[in-house]
């Protein structure tokens, strides 16, 4: 399924309003949420591609910020897909992820040092004494 | 069509390929016994684990889906679950649920195989917690268990094989809080290899535990039992779902009649038959075999059979910290656990009690979804970037697992229209969350509340309760010793079929409030333990 210049055009305005310009960030339609951002998507989850159709042309002509608030206030499951193909593009660009110096879930291999025993942590918890009630006698 | 009936009757057949089905069958094969093993399932796929790609977050809900009505998978059935406060969630492939779940591995306390006797609710188990020491002991071992021994919430005792994984920042500053309000905390236990152990390599940390581990570090029964099972002889059986089991006139189970992925129909016999297809599976199969001599289901003269439904209410605390944890990574899994506020305490307007698990919450998708923020906490518009940066690596969670107390109200059925693929009656649950759970959950999700609160976070959300949380599902089968009230004996053969066994979470008395694997797996070697012990007296229908 693919999207014309048209239905990008309503999704940049759309995604806008859930992620403008701020904190030295670009807004979802400068990080191309509705460009290749929107491809990417859709290739990884063409379940969404249907209802993102329609929920475009219902919005069609109409103000953006109104459309975001109605669908929040309305229509939970249409708002849910925006919520989800949104920041969902908007996280795979490179200049985000840099900003928030996020490179995915890469490994972090565990460093073997107890830091549970550090500054007598666990001894507290040792010292406190058991807490659990004994199976009862007979 | 005439099923097809199979010429071989091995000693054991076992319905369900998850962990009681992993643990029985390795333990019948090493006795030496011929097993045969049918799951609806396939071998789990990790070509469908992302955590090395940009698109992780994106489709971790799709092929690793937990809700079976969501997922739609060939090997699922559908569950009516319109008429339940929880939706059930599993995985139908080989390994069971354990593919898929947060690998929390918590033994039962004491106390929680005596509710009748010490808070007069629930029943007493068969068993106590000293009886099972040895087969928790033995099931840590195969499942590669992490975490540390002397934890006070339990007696003293050997320590799982492998050392606990780091706090973290998270559990550190909350451990010093703990040890401020007197509260306990331990290195939680885990079924996640922190060393390379057996076939399990050591965990890095992705905090993508629920979603397709790429490092074959959590003990999934698909990976630390079924090749081995397999390579000694099990013959395990793939994309094959039962649709009844078959019984003779002398009342004893003949075997099961089952079709594969073809659609074939097959007649497999066998001399025992050990139920092991969880607490929904179990019971919808024993109703689905109702018969002249078993109008009502099969091992159902007590009329038990999918009651005392418990599915562990769950709730999740959110801290917001002002310092970065790192907690888009660690262990999903846990990091440390609370069992301050287990035991019963009355004066709280409840009885029984809860676990708390702490970890972190993942990636930057995850700081945007309702669940667990909250649509009060919207982070859309001009503050999302703000709003983001708070969240993402600076936040950490307890979850919390509360017991549900057993009530024959709470019940599976047989859905009088809904079908799943091959025709077969799926299950309907009928389920409210009683008031004991309600107050329980309110009371430990204001303590979580405190906790975070004390380990310095600025902002604390109560995430909002959501359905898809019947992650432990239990109690359908109840043991007990008097046919008129339960199903299965101490051992799990059912009262009113001497060659059919119930090994897996259906047969708990009462839920606990631990996340149960541990005790699922305990439980099933204790009962394949004694069936191996008793196979010279067993009665079988040739």
């Amino acid at each position: 399924m693919t999207f014309d210049i048209n239905e990008r055009d309503v999704l940049a305005a759309l995604a806008d309003v859930l992620i403008p310009a701020a904190e030295g960030f670009p807004s979802a339609s400068q990080a191309g949420v509705a460009g290749e951002g929107l491809d990417a998507v859709i290739s990884f989850r063409p379940d969404l591609a249907g209802g993102l159709k329609r929920l475009l042309d219902a919005a069609r002509g109409r103000p953006a910020a109104d459309v975001v608030a109605d669908l929040q206030r309305d229509d939970p499951a249409s708002f849910g897909l925006l919520a989800e193909l949104v920041p969902g593009a908007y996280f795979l660009n490179p200049e985000v992820r840099a900003l928030l110096a996020y490179s995915g879930q890469g490994p972090r291999p565990i460093d073997s040092h107890p830091d549970y025993l550090e500054d007598g942590l666990l001894q507290s918890v040792l010292d406190r004494g058991p807490i659990y009630r004994p199976t009862p006698a007979g | 069509m005439s099923a097809q009936i199979t010429e071989s009757v091995p000693d054991v057949l076992i319905i369900g390929a998850g962990p009681t089905g992993a643990v029985a069958a390795k333990r019948f094969v090493e006795a030496g016994m011929s097993v045969v093993v049918l799951e609806q399932g396939d071998w789990p796929d990790y070509s469908h684990a992302r955590a090395n790609h940009p698109d992780f977050e994106l489709t971790l809900g799709r092929y690793w889906s937990a809700n079976p009505n969501r997922r739609q998978a060939p090997a699922d059935y559908p569950i009516d679950d319109k008429d339940s406060d929880i939706s059930a969630v599993m995985f139908n492939a080989v390994g069971g649920s354990t593919v898929i779940y947060a690998a929390h591995w918590q033994r039962n306390m004491p106390s929680d195989f005596r509710t009748r006797s010490l808070d007069g609710v629930g029943d007493d188990w068969r068993l106590d917690y000293e009886e099972l020491v040895p087969y928790y002991e033995r099931v840590e071992a195969d499942f590669g268990v992490s975490g540390l021994a002397g934890d006070p919430a339990f007696p003293p005792g050997k320590g799982p094989p492998l050392p606990p994984a780091p706090l973290a920042p998270m559990g550190r500053r909350v451990a010093r809080a703990h040890n401020q309000l007197g509260w306990h905390w331990w290195p939680a236990p885990n079924a996640i290899a922190t060393r390379a152990y057996g076939p399990l390599r050591p965990c890095t940390q992705r905090a993508t535990c629920m979603w397709g581990c790429v490092e074959g570090a959590k003990g999934s029964a698909d990976i630390t039992h079924w090749p081995q099972n397999v390579r000694n002889g099990v013959r395990l059986l793939t994309g094959t779902r039962v649709r009844r089991l078959e019984t003779n006139s002398s009342g004893l189970v003949t075997g099961v009649l089952c079709v594969d992925r073809e659609g074939k129909e097959n007649i497999q016999r066998a001399a025992v038959t050990v139920l092991a297809a969880n607490g929904i599976g179990t019971p919808r199969l024993l109703l689905l075999s109702a018969s002249s001599r078993f109008p009502h289901g099969l091992a159902n003269s007590s009329g038990l059979v999918g009651r005392r439904l418990m599915l562990h209410p769950f709730g999740t605390v959110v801290g917001l910290f002002g310092e970065d944890l790192g907690s888009s990574h660690g262990l999903w899994g846990q990091h440390i656990h609370c069992l301050e506020f287990y035991e019963t305490d009355v004066s709280r307007g409840f009885v029984r009690g809860a676990k708390w698990g702490l970890q972190p919450t993942g990636g930057p998708l995850s700081m945007t979804r309702g669940y667990p923020w909250g649509a009060e906490n919207s982070i859309w518009g001009a503050c999302f970037q703000r709003e983001l940066r708070k969240r993402l690596g600076r936040s950490a969670m307890w979850g919390i697992i509360a017991e549900d107390l057993p009530e024959e109200r709470n019940r599976v059925v047989l859905d009088p229209a809904l079908k799943d693929a091959h025709g077969i009656p799926a299950p309907k649950l009928i389920y409210r969350m009683s008031e004991n759970s309600r107050r329980l959950l309110q009371f430990h999700l204001a303590r979580a509340k405190e906790s975070l609160e004390a380990a310095g976070a600025y902002e604390v959300v109560v995430a909002p309760l959501i359905r898809e949380t019947g992650w432990h599902i239990l109690g359908t089968c109840k043991m007990g010793t008097e046919r008129d009230t339960s199903v299965v004996d101490a051992w799990g053969r059912c009262h009113d079929v001497a060659n059919l066994f119930i090994f897996d979470g259906s047969i708990w008395p009462t839920s606990s409030g631990m996340n149960p694997t541990a005790t699922i797996a305990a439980m099933s070697l204790r009962c394949a333990e004694r069936l191996v012990q008793e196979r010279r007296n067993q009665r079988t229908p040739t």
